[in-house]
């Protein structure tokens, strides 16, 4: 079957500062020739750090950010310069929660148009009643009822806020629902509640998720595969279970190090510390992007970008430490089958 | 007044002790009591940490130490002693000595708490400055100290930058370094790492130890990152609903709750491989102060609540043994689970609230 979600060699660029003259003073690459696929009724889960291009590219797979090179296959179809007409049918398909339930939602409007919302777009002809009937439905799978149709979204806590933005997203039976950072903001109690129904609903409704936050043990517990990104490239990727056992990249070791541990006995635990903080998308360092804060930068790395290497246990990570370089390993195209 | 020596003469006096601290705050609907009865003590180098989610009364329990909340629709009442002195009813002009003298604070959004139209450089000295009497020239040398001893690089510098300069960790320290700046034996740190990323969090966090050691002040950590918790805290204390739940040494609260609210937060975390199983959840959301459950405030979300028992009174702070305690009268029937347990069968058991979910949207579907 094929992958619900495809990005090939995906460039995005911002620009960035303009001149009196209108021209912007530099371009930012938010990603930088990304590919990624993202199977059918499967969670993919995207994790970096900020500044990583993480949510760019979630943003992009959606059409909500411009690709300047590259493609993006949905369903089968090329979607990265379909034309507003033609993009209007797939758009019900595909959907995005945001992190902030706060700022996502119109304050002044009331649950039953928020929710309704994307189905004007979706079937324009439908009646009154059959959209009222959707976003009941919509409201009950998430947990709430017709009873909040008439309220409005400041009424309602962070965690219902986020039971409304995902019923939105959901109202219009997607096929691929963009999580980005959508339970980051909320209490740890609630927090399990709309990871439990995120999951209910996947296996309900056969969705697929690209699951983007900086979280790794949520990351973990949600995702079949993982992608790990740092200043707009994948440096690795594979399934979760490999990937946060058996991290295969020195970036992805130093995350998971750092994720603090819920025993206190292991406060003392070894951890690799990084240098610095990522550093400016404006400027990437040459050769390896991650070289500049890696414990094990070598001259090499400064000079050649290191390429996928496959590993162990499934996926890939670029790293000139796993060779690659020189026939040491075997080049990789970055779907993971060898080239 | 000063330090009356206890009964129990072991333990070092300690350097903050807040004793039934109760927070009113005045609205359009009438007065509401936020904070209810909290006590706890921070001793000299300890670490405590106060744990709880939004809506818990935390963060202005750690305000009205500092007398940070604004006192026309705030009342305050109990005591909070700093070595001995009380600080409520304070007047302002004494407050502001105590604060950065000896207690400084650290706030999650350091761009809030540094002014955006001086640079970093003057705003420490100033602080050094008041505090400390200083020249110009020795409050601006200081500045360069404690820059450099957060690990802001090439401090000199730096002291020229302007706070939106600086990344979200690099101002974290600089915040940090303002509240060293004139070594305070209290620093009140209210979620100073929850806005940076892990790896950024994890230097800020080993960086706070090794001032900690260095200079043997206390904290206060203001958090709902119980990761966090374990990875600094000597102390937890747990709020919910305005009060404390359950209080102890960090390592013997994770390993073995003493409270229905604590081991849900605890196993509420994801840890290790959980893939395929649910997360334990709550179900419901917080109480807010203006419509407390009868009874123990937990019961309307507690797996364990009994009828007639938990949803009647509220159930006092009792001392547990090994210097904890626990609000919960069921806490001798259960046996809740820690961390370090078996945890294959995490969130295998849903929680089943009195009277079924306490709010639409409970956890099931």
């Amino acid at each position: 079957m094929t992958p619900i979600l495809e990005v090939e060699d995906l460039t995005v660029r911002f620009p960035v500062g303009r001149n009196v003259f209108g021209r912007p003073r530099a371009m930012l690459t938010a990603v930088d020739r990304v590919s990624l696929a993202v199977p059918r009724h499967q969670t993919v889960g995207l994790v970096g750090e900020s500044g990583s291009g993480k949510s760019t590219l979630g943003r992009a797979v959606l059409r909500l950010a411009a690709a300047e090179s590259g493609r993006v296959t949905f369903d089968g179809v090329d979607i990265t310069h379909l034309g507003a007409r033609r993009l209007r049918p797939l758009r019900p398909r595909m959907h995005m929660v945001f992190q902030d339930p706060y700022s996502s939602l119109d304050p002044s409007w009331e649950v039953e148009d928020l929710v309704a919302e994307p189905l004007g777009t979706a079937d324009p002809s439908a009646s009154r009643a059959e959209r009222r009937k959707a976003v009941v439905e919509a409201l009950e799978h998430v947990g709430l009822s017709s009873a909040h149709l008439n309220r409005y979204a400041q009424q309602f806590s962070g965690g219902q806020r986020q039971r409304i933005a995902i019923a939105r997203a959901l109202v219009t039976r997607p096929d691929l629902v963009v999580c980005d950072e959508a339970v980051s903001a909320l209490d740890v109690s609630t927090r399990s509640q709309i990871i439990n129904l995120l999951e209910d609903l996947q296996r309900d409704f056969g969705l697929t998720y690209l699951f983007i936050a900086h979280d790794l043990a949520l990351v973990r517990h949600v995702s079949d595969w993982i992608a790990v990104m740092y200043l707009g490239s994948i440096v690795e990727e594979g399934p979760a279970e490999r990937v946060y056992e058996d991290p295969a990249h020195p970036y992805t070791r130093s995350l998971l190090s750092a994720i603090p541990r819920l025993d206190p006995s292991e406060r003392s635990r070894e951890r690799i510390v990084l240098a610095g903080e990522i550093p400016s998308p404006l400027a990437p360092p040459s050769g390896c992007r991650f070289r500049t804060r890696c414990p094990h930068a070598m001259e090499i790395c400064a000079e050649v970008a290191p390429p996928a290497v496959p590993a162990p246990g499934g996926g890939w990570s670029a790293c000139h430490l796993n060779g690659g370089d020189g026939g040491v390993g075997v080049a990789l195209d970055k779907s993971g089958t060898a080239s | 007044m000063k330090s009356l020596s206890k009964p129990t003469a072991s333990a070092p006096d300690p350097l903050l002790e807040i004793d039934r601290l109760s927070v009113d705050i005045r609205s359009e609907r009438g007065v509401v009591r936020v904070v209810d009865e909290v006590s706890f003590a921070v001793g000299p180098r300890e670490t405590v940490a106060l744990v709880g989610e939004s809506g818990s009364g935390k963060s202005v329990t750690s305000m009205s130490v500092l007398g940070l909340l604004p006192p026309r629709i705030t009342r305050t009442h109990g005591s909070v002693r700093f070595e001995g002195r009380e600080l409520l009813g304070l007047k302002p002009g004494e407050l502001d000595r105590v604060r950065g003298d000896d207690i400084a604070m650290i706030f999650q959004e350091p761009m809030t708490s540094l002014n955006p139209a001086f640079t970093v450089g003057e705003q420490i000295a100033e602080q050094v400055r008041r505090h400390r009497g200083v020249s110009r020239r020795a409050a601006r040398d200081r500045a360069v100290e404690v820059l450099d001893l957060v690990g802001v690089p090439s401090a000199a510098e730096r002291l020229k930058a302007y706070p939106h300069e600086f990344s979200g960790g690099m101002r974290q320290r600089v915040m940090m370094a303002m509240a060293l700046s004139c070594e305070p034996k209290l620093v009140i740190a209210d979620e100073p790492t929850t806005a940076l990323d892990v790896t950024i969090q994890a230097l800020v966090l080993s960086e706070l130890r090794a001032l900690q050691e260095r200079f043997g002040m206390s904290v206060l950590f203001i958090t709902h990152d119980l990761g966090v918790v374990a990875e600094i805290a000597d102390k937890v204390v747990v709020m919910y609903g305005g009060h404390l739940v359950e209080t102890g040494r960090t390592a013997e609260v994770f390993a073995s709750p003493r409270h229905p609210y604590t081991e849900a937060l605890l196993r509420s975390v994801p840890q290790g491989d959980t893939a395929g199983s649910r997360l334990w959840s709550i179900p419901g959301t917080m109480p807010t102060p203006e419509a407390l459950p009868r009874g123990c405030r937990f019961h309307p979300r507690c797996p364990y609540a009994q009828r007639g028992v938990c949803d009647t009174d509220e159930p006092p702070l009792e001392p547990v043994g090994d210097g904890r305690t626990s609000r919960c009268v069921r806490r001798a029937d259960l046996r809740l689970t820690g961390i370090g347990a078996d945890t294959g069968g995490i969130g295998a058991r849903e929680a089943a609230p009195l009277g079924g979910p306490a709010l639409p949207g409970g956890d099931r579907t």
